[in-house]
């Protein structure tokens, strides 16, 4: 358990370290490749030239974040060996918990939502991801229910009135 | 003044009063939303007011702004729920005011406090914006370089905790806007070959999922309806009293005249000159005992110095096309993505629509006056939606906003995948608006940056304006890490 904590607790300090220099190779190889594509005169006002200082700009931000990240991991483990136990209030970490699968299991339902679009269309689509992601919050069953029929007669009828065309999917209307 | 003149005749249709109203309605309708502040009202709303042409763009962005603005304050003054950062100082002296009965006085000062604050911006606006556009008629790619670095590094001075991770950000942004077709030299960059990304990744994804999405998922996490209160503000008497007025009006015209001053500078958000200019308030205010919890010179103050900044940084954006923040950005991307760049041009090729604009926002906030007053109670209904209601209701806006921009699939997916980097980004306290500041004007300095460098980058020294904007910055930026390291600071 300790040991889980402690490697979520490395992680969660170095990400975004890690992200820099991904970032940062990867703007100054794509620079490099480039400049050997097209060998500009005036290499600084060729298409990689920027690219470069950029990517350049983001290794040193890389090397800074890193440095100050170590530190704070060495001082953060050393804290979590001497205190290993942190009691939090047990129903407010509860709570937290639980609104944060509600969260987790909204966001995971747009990428459902974005994919059911294309064979269902827009406006099904989007009264299923209302519907179950109202629900999902608990809301009361009458409200879910006048909530996703509105939204289905404004996507449907509403919506082309506006001269927006939705995609309509197997209704291909 | 003749434009400024020409401007009223322009706006002055029922199209676009029309216009005006709903972007104070649509503003205010969001901005009390529990944690959906200017920037996520405007973020939310961004695709669907694309669909109008540049004008009405303008008048709508701007109506939308204020109306956010305003919403906050009501929420701030009858349910103590500052909508956004700006709105905490009017929270702090409005809510105790209005639970001694004087939420009516306290709303109708507000009202015309923010009233008044955009005013003066905004002759300010009249007098100096042309000013400052005709000066940079003079203005090369040296300057131009100088003066988008110099934005960017005091947005990253002055937002978040870390200055570096605020750098980290921007330069995200600007290599965010490398990805697609040079416009120069025809050359795919960091596309990997997918087709998808040869159009470049666009900013309306990015935008909304950073703040629209980002926003909506940390409400369901953080379970933002339980922070409205039960307690709800009371109405005696709407009129103030005398004393109240002569002490608001002089709080107003301080705040107002702070607020526009430090409106101007890129990397003062409106939330920042709001807070300096309630702290520098509390100096000349009469009632110093009261001020913090139910002071009325607390609540004009803060309301006319956050509009008046609002207002203000139309100013740089207009004159040289530099946005002060991430609103501001926003309205800038929306220009560029109607063909009409913010500059000097403005003032010259495009001096009809600015006009419009200057007179759209005068009428506007005229509009916003008289329309806020009889609705306050209806707002407060609004505020307290349920928020496990109101969040699918959001997501799905995002969702329909982003995709009926070029409905296409792979901008709902980036969207989505800038939502969860903005939320991940915001639960470890790293700053947003930077990375979309880099998006925004990525392209426009590595344009102007190439412009110079053909012409001899060392020729910058002959250029005092680039290069002292460069050295401001750079010295502005240490200068705020030295002070946030000592933790003497956090704005």
């Amino acid at each position: 358990m300790q040991k889980a904590k402690k490697s979520l607790f490395l992680i969660e300090n170095l990400a975004f370290s890690f992200i820099l220099l991904v970032v940062g190779l990867i703007t100054i190889l794509e620079s490099v490749r480039l400049t050997q594509k097209h060998l500009p005169k005036n290499w600084l006002a060729s298409s990689g030239g920027f690219m470069m200082i950029i990517g350049a700009i983001i290794l040193l931000l890389f090397l800074f974040d890193l440095t100050s990240s170590i530190k704070k991991c060495v001082l953060g483990l050393k804290k979590m060996e001497v205190e290993p136990e942190i009691k939090k209030k047990e129903a407010k970490g509860v709570e937290d918990k639980a609104n944060l699968m509600k969260m987790l299991y909204s966001f995971a339902l747009l990428g459902v939502y974005t994919i059911i679009i294309r064979p269902l269309g827009f406006p099904i689509a989007s009264t299923i991801y209302i519907g179950v992601n109202l629900w999902l919050l608990k809301n009361p069953l009458l409200r879910t229910i006048i909530t996703v029929v509105v939204i289905f007669i404004v996507l449907t009828f509403g919506a082309p009135a506006f001269g927006l065309s939705l995609p309509r999917g197997f209704l291909g209307i | 003044m003749d434009w400024i003149i020409n401007g009223f005749s322009q706006v002055l249709t029922l199209q676009n009063i029309l216009i005006s109203f709903m972007g104070c309605f649509l503003g205010n309708l969001v901005g009390v939303l529990p944690g959906l502040g200017p920037t996520a009202s405007i973020a939310l709303l961004f695709p669907f007011v694309l669909k109008l042409p540049p004008l009405s763009i303008l008048i709508c962005l701007g109506a939308i702004y204020y109306g956010a603005m305003y919403g906050g304050s009501i929420t701030s003054v009858l349910l103590n729920i500052p909508g956004e950062v700006a709105s905490v100082p009017t929270a702090m002296d409005g809510y105790p005011l209005a639970k001694q009965g004087r939420a009516g006085s306290t709303l109708l000062i507000c009202a015309l406090c923010s009233f008044f604050g955009c005013m003066v911006a905004l002759v300010c606006l009249s007098f100096f914006a042309p000013l400052l556009g005709r000066f940079a008629l003079s203005f090369g790619p040296f300057e131009y370089f100088g003066l988008m670095v110099f934005s960017l590094l005091c947005v990253c001075g002055l937002t978040g905790k870390s200055v570096l991770q605020s750098l980290a950000m921007v330069c995200f942004g600007i290599v965010l806007s490398f990805v697609g077709v040079d416009i120069s030299t025809s050359a795919y960059r960091l596309t990997f070959g997918s087709f998808k990304l040869l159009q470049g990744i666009g900013i309306i994804p990015i935008v909304v999922g950073v703040f629209g999405i980002t926003e909506a998922l940390d409400g369901i996490r953080s379970d933002a309806s339980s922070i409205v209160t039960e307690e709800e503000g009371k109405f005696q008497r709407v009129m103030p009293t005398k004393r109240e007025w002569k002490l608001s009006s002089k709080a107003a015209a301080r705040g107002a005249l702070i607020g526009t001053s430090l409106g101007i500078l890129p990397g003062l958000t409106p939330s920042t000159c709001t807070f300096i200019a309630y702290s520098l308030n509390e100096k000349f205010c009469v009632e110093k005992d009261k001020y913090g919890h139910g002071a009325i010179e607390g609540c004009a103050c803060a309301e006319a110095a956050n509009n008046s900044a609002a207002m203000a940084g139309f100013i740089p954006l207009l004159a040289l096309g530099i946005p002060t923040g991430p609103v501001l950005a926003l309205v800038l991307a929306a220009l560029i993505i109607q063909g009409v760049i913010p500059g000097p041009l403005m003032f010259t090729v495009h001096i009809d629509l600015t006009g419009a604009v200057i007179a759209g926002f005068f009428i506007g906030n005229i509009i916003m006056l008289i329309m806020n007053i009889p609705l306050i109670r209806f707002w407060v209904k609004i505020a307290k939606l349920p928020y496990k209601w109101l969040a699918p209701i959001i997501l799905f806006l995002c969702m329909l906003g982003t995709f009926i921009i070029r409905y296409s699939y792979f901008d709902v997916w980036i969207m989505l995948l800038a939502g969860a980097f903005g939320f991940l980004a915001k639960k470890k306290n790293i700053p947003i608006p930077p990375l979309v500041l880099g998006l925004i004007l990525g392209r426009s300095i590595e344009m102007y940056f190439r412009q110079a460098s053909s012409m001899g980058f060392e020729k910058i020294f002959s250029h005092p304006i680039g290069l002292g904007a460069i050295v401001l910055g750079v010295g502005l930026l240490i200068s705020t890490q030295v002070l946030k390291s000592k933790k003497k600071i956090n704005l």
